[in-house]
């Protein structure tokens, strides 16, 4: 009856199968460092449907345009975009989380940011897209949330932040 | 009030367990081979043993009440108040979802090696919905390690070589810093 005492902590045997749904419920970034860990985890983490399994826990966020520019206005509107799972971002996300840049294209569904005429839309999908709101000006730094697209919230914050120290790109 | 049809499942240490139909369904394991007719004598579980199975069928029989209780009454004031929950959000009617939700929270916290027996189980029991729990729990306990922390906790050789290692690390620099 008794179980084995085990003196070291225990190291399970997980198929391939069992590992991609746990990896597939780690934030993007989580992802992107278990690539080092192994060729096979390389290859579980790289499979471009691994995120499309539980699109709900997608997750990172990356910033247009670079609000570490000192020229806010080096952009159309000095919008920051943050893209966060829906769960875990119903609270905007904390300012002390420093933005980074994601190539669009690592997250499988393309997000495309576009300045125009008529604002700046954020495109999730070919058929979904929202507009970002023009900041007005001399708003402090605030995030605010914008919608949900796909099954991503999106949040924008505003520029610029007051104490450098604050700002989301530091 | 009609008794529910019960099944009996047997674990790899053959510990016997008396649970309705409803609760062991749960598993598609089971369903399978409760459709198939194997049931005489009860149904052995060759892979699960009794303390990991008791665990399950603790899972199984609650969300298969409370999947019950959905369907029969949109909520029929549910007495005892013994969720030890401090939670400020006492209000008056007790939601079953949420009910639910913070026994699920406390059915994962629990050691690791309690842990991977539950989602090696739910894995082979093919119980879809505690699958998702404990994958989710292991995930939350993960995501912050270093590629050498994931290593060990999983057994695992690193197999690139450092030039290798090297190169991928920086295409992922921005995970690590």
């Amino acid at each position: 009856m008794a179980r084995r005492s085990r003196k070291k902590q225990r190291v399970p045997s997980l198929s391939d199968d069992l590992i991609v749904e746990i990896i597939s419920r780690v934030p993007y970034r989580s992802l992107c460092r278990f690539k080092c860990v192994s060729r096979s985890w390389l290859a579980l983490c790289s499979d471009p449907d691994l995120r499309k399994k539980s699109p709900q826990t997608l997750s990172g966020f990356f910033c247009f345009p670079v609000m570490k520019t000192t020229t806010p206005t080096s952009t159309a509107s000095g919008s920051s975009i943050f893209l966060g799972e829906v769960g875990s971002w119903s609270t905007p996300p904390p300012l002390s989380w420093r933005a980074m840049r994601v190539p669009p294209c690592s997250w499988g569904a393309a997000a495309a940011f576009s300045s125009g005429k008529s604002g700046d839309r954020l495109r999730m999908s070919q058929s979904t897209s929202c507009r970002i709101p023009r900041l007005r000006n001399g708003s402090c730094c605030r995030v605010q949330r914008l919608g949900t697209l796909c099954t991503l919230s999106v949040w924008v914050a505003t520029r610029p932040c007051p104490p450098a120290s604050m700002c989301l790109c530091s | 009030m009609a008794s529910p049809a019960m099944v009996t499942l047997i674990s790899s240490d053959d510990a016997r367990f008396e649970v309705t139909e409803a609760a062991a369904t749960m598993s598609q394991t089971i369903r399978h081979m409760i459709e198939d007719g194997c049931t005489d004598g009860g149904i052995p579980l060759p892979n699960v043993p009794a303390r990991t199975l008791a665990k399950v069928l603790e899972y199984c029989n609650k969300h298969a009440a409370a999947t019950a209780a959905e369907s029969s009454a949109a909520g029929g004031a549910a007495a005892g108040s013994d969720s030890g929950s401090s939670s400020s959000a006492d209000s008056a009617g007790k939601d079953d979802g949420v009910d639910l939700a913070s026994f699920d929270k406390a059915f994962v916290e629990v050691d690791t090696d309690t842990l991977y027996d539950l989602l090696l189980a739910a894995n082979y029991l093919d119980v879809k919905t505690l699958l998702d729990l404990c994958c989710q729990k292991v995930a939350d306990m993960i995501r912050g390690k270093t590629p050498e922390q994931i290593r060990q906790t999983f057994g695992i050789k690193n197999d690139f070589s450092p030039e290798e290692e090297e190169k991928i690390r920086k295409e992922n620099q921005w995970a690590f810093e």
